[in-house]
């Protein structure tokens, strides 16, 4: 699990280490997917794109998640087998860095709080590359979710979120795990694990994570009845869960 | 009538002196003629009831007979519409043979033809061991010894040599029967080849080099930094010996091609063979893929034809950024169990040609920048010792494990430092030594799978080379739950 502590008191640091220069170039490399080569020979490959592309991988390792391409660099987390529901974690991979010694580092996205930590672990602590496209839009302010592949609308579908008080989060996320429900009504019979975390429900058992799920109050929807999962009709729901696959990335807004 | 009259005259007379004598001897006539009149009658009726009786019995008789009548035609009705049935059942077999047979001479075989040899490739077949093939191959009009081919399974592909034909036009007629594992049929395929002098085939091969894979001409995925490398077959498939030159590889590195025959000649049916190597570059990964020809000449001795040049398959590596699927150890792994680090002590092997090899537990592959070998094969080291593969994400229920059983002499696989199984090379099946194991028995998190590796002895190295391949197989639980989101 991710140590926010450590990562908030280590921030400083590891922007002023010289290798933190990768990562500023990996992070801000245009929207193609591609390779550029960094000061000090390190070649820079952008692995996602998450919108038309993104790549995944499942952890081989529980490997230390460290702030810059270096085993020197500061630890932001760590990488684990199993989401808090016993599923397999999955990390969407960012980019890939080679450096002048000849080994690889993958940038990945970190599931936990805060929301949109990322990391970079060698690559041999993740197994093999899977790609996934496509991403899904929750607009908050339309009220609805919208699957793309392709570039075009595949699922579109209105949605209840989080109310003022436990807001959905906004921001880059992705699904983590998909799950069929059982003995729980309110989250209908499909639900979608995700990496985003509810800013404001840190005791929540689980962890606060936000999921995408249906309901036995179809009439809320469309609206603000959550305490920050993304609910849908139970139709939608089912739709949606055949539709979209693991590691899909979500781009709430 | 008449008597009625005649006892009105008796009764007239009877009032007459000795009338009682007389009325009785009245009363016995008339009793007589009473008797006589009844006898008469009886003897009337006796006929009529005879006829009527002797006309009851006829009746009974022909009502069963009518009866019997219906019964045998019912029976004959009953007989036909078996025979029908029959007949039907008979001819809808028959349809269903001929289909069979139809079917199984349509999809029972593709059959190719060359100079040197056929390939039959027999298709749909029961799935089951020891399907038998008789097989019978007449060249123009001469017939080759008849001969049986079995396979198992659904497919079998036998190559069926053709005595070295002379230039020229040839009628080659293949003809296969089978009657096994309870499907009949047969096939008869003609065929023409042209045998030229000079005629030979040329085929591009490759591999990443130190993955242990074997060489392929199907596409293969690679990253920046590891190197392909390239086996170029040229088989002298004509009448005529061939000296080959001119071996051209634009895309194969500079210096690194070797082999081939030299000024030698190559004897028709043999081959030769070319290797070169190519490291992918930044460029090849930019621009996505590497693709590689190579062309070769070849000629005949001197005034028996012209030369011939023929271009090889075009090969492809897609160069991504991918990792490779084999890992190295991460440094943040958990220590090795104890078991293992014997393991690892024992994995060091030394090689005359290329001294202490590394142990493959701390770095299976070599860097990607390491340079390939010149030529030919190397002894087994580290490198070549096959990874092990096993599900990636969850598991649940029964997954598998395995190892590719090239050159290797037994696998033991150990699971949470517990001993599970010993594979040896005989054990392989279809080229793998895969152990099965229930994961629903395992608690639900991470387990490690560990292969320890005894590779076979080579002619340079005597002793066995020893090596380990882990990793990590997670068990979940089931995704049918009550989820904990925030709701």
């Amino acid at each position: 699990m991710i140590a926010p502590s450590g990562a908030h008191r280590h921030r400083r640091r590891a922007l002023t280490g010289p290798l933190s220069a990768i990562a500023v170039i990996a992070t801000l490399a245009g929207p193609a997917i591609g390779a550029a080569r960094a000061d000090g020979g390190a070649v820079i490959t952008r692995l996602s794109e998450q919108r038309t592309l993104s790549r995944w991988a499942y952890p081989s390792s529980e490997a230390l998640v460290r702030a810059s391409p270096s085993a020197t660099a500061r630890t932001v987390g760590r990488l684990r087998f199993l989401t808090t529901d016993g599923q397999a974690e999955l990390y969407v991979t960012l980019a890939s860095a080679r450096l002048a010694s000849g080994r690889t580092w993958i940038q990945v996205e970190l599931p936990g709080r805060p929301n949109g930590q990322r990391g970079w672990v060698p690559e041999a602590a993740l197994g093999l590359q899977h790609v996934v496209r496509g991403y899904l839009l929750v607009d908050r302010a339309r009220l609805r979710a919208t699957l793309f592949r392709d570039g075009r609308a595949v699922f579109s579908a209105p949605v209840g979120v989080g109310k003022a008080s436990t807001i959905t989060p906004p921001g880059h996320f992705y699904v983590l795990e998909k799950l069929i429900t059982v003995n729980a009504p309110a989250y209908g019979p499909y639900a979608l694990g995700t990496s985003a975390y509810a800013p404001t429900l840190s005791e929540w058992p689980g962890g606060g994570i936000v999921g995408i799920h249906g309901t036995d109050e179809p009439q809320l929807i469309p609206g603000r009845p959550s305490h920050g999962c993304i609910r849908m009709r139970d139709g939608d729901i089912t739709r949606l869960w055949h539709l979209i696959a693991l590691g899909t990335p979500i781009d709430i807004t | 009538m008449q008597v009625r009259s005649d006892r009105q005259s008796q009764m007239r007379t009877s009032v007459r002196p000795g009338r009682r004598l007389e009325r009785r001897r009245l009363w016995t006539r008339s009793l007589a003629l009473v008797l006589l009149l009844a006898l008469v009658l009886a003897a009337c009726l006796a006929p009529v009831g005879q006829a009527r009786s002797s006309g009851d019995g006829s009746g009974r008789e022909a009502a069963a007979s009518q009866r019997a009548a219906v019964k045998e035609e019912r029976a004959a009705a009953r007989q036909a519409l078996k025979e029908a049935e029959r007949n039907a059942r008979a001819k809808l077999r028959e349809e269903r043979a001929n289909t069979r047979r139809d079917n199984a001479k349509r999809d029972a075989g593709i059959v190719r033809f060359s100079c040197n040899q056929m390939t039959v490739t027999y298709l749909n077949f029961p799935n089951l061991p020891g399907n038998t093939v008789t097989e019978l191959v007449t060249v123009d009009k001469v017939r080759h010894p008849s001969s049986k081919f079995t396979f198992d399974g659904p497919t079998g592909s036998h190559a069926i040599p053709i005595l070295a034909a002379p230039p020229g036009s040839y009628h080659i007629d293949l003809q296969a029967k089978w009657d096994t594992n309870g499907l009949k049929g047969g096939i008869d395929h003609l065929g023409e080849v042209t045998c030229s002098g000079v005629a030979f085939t040329i085929e591009k091969l490759q591999r990443i080099a130190g993955t242990g894979g074997s060489y392929t001409t199907a596409p293969l995925t690679g990253h920046e930094g590891q190197t392909i490398e390239y086996e170029i077959v040229v088989k002298n498939t004509g009448y005529l010996p061939l000296t080959f030159s001119g071996f051209t590889d634009a895309h194969c590195g500079t210096g690194t091609i070797t082999g081939g025959s030299g000024s030698e000649p190559v004897a028709r049916g043999d081959s030769t063979k070319y290797f070169c190597r190519h490291m992918l570059s930044t460029a090849d990964q930019a621009a996505g893929s590497y693709t590689n020809t190579a062309t070769d000449r070849g000629s005949p001795p001197a005034g028996e034809g012209a030369p011939i040049t023929e271009t090889s398959n075009t090969v492809t590596v897609a160069v991504t950024a991918a990792p490779p699927e084999e890992k190295t150890t991460p440094p943040e792994e958990k220590p090795t169990p104890p078991e293992e680090k014997k393991a690892s002590s024992g994995e060091k092997a030394t090689s005359p040609s290329s001294g202490t090899l590394a142990s493959s537990s701390s770095s299976p592959l070599p860097s990607p920048l390491t340079p390939a070998p010149q030529s030919g094969v190397l002894p087994f080291s580290a490198r070549t010792v096959p990874g092990l593969k096993g599900p990636q994400g969850c598991v649940r229920g029964s997954f598998a494990a395995s190892v590719r059983s090239v050159g290797v002499k037994s696998v033991t696989f150990y699971l949470d430092g517990h001993k599970l199984k010993t594979l040896t090379a005989r054990n392989a099946h279809k080229g793998r030594l895969t152990i099965t194991i229930d994961a629903s028995k395992l608690k639900v998190g991470a387990h490690r799978l560990l292969a320890k590796i005894t590779m076979l002895p080579t002619a340079s190295i005597a002793k066995s080379v020893q090596a380990s391949r882990r990793m990590t197989v997670v068990r979940c639980s089931s995704a049918v739950l009550t989820p904990k989101f925030t709701g």
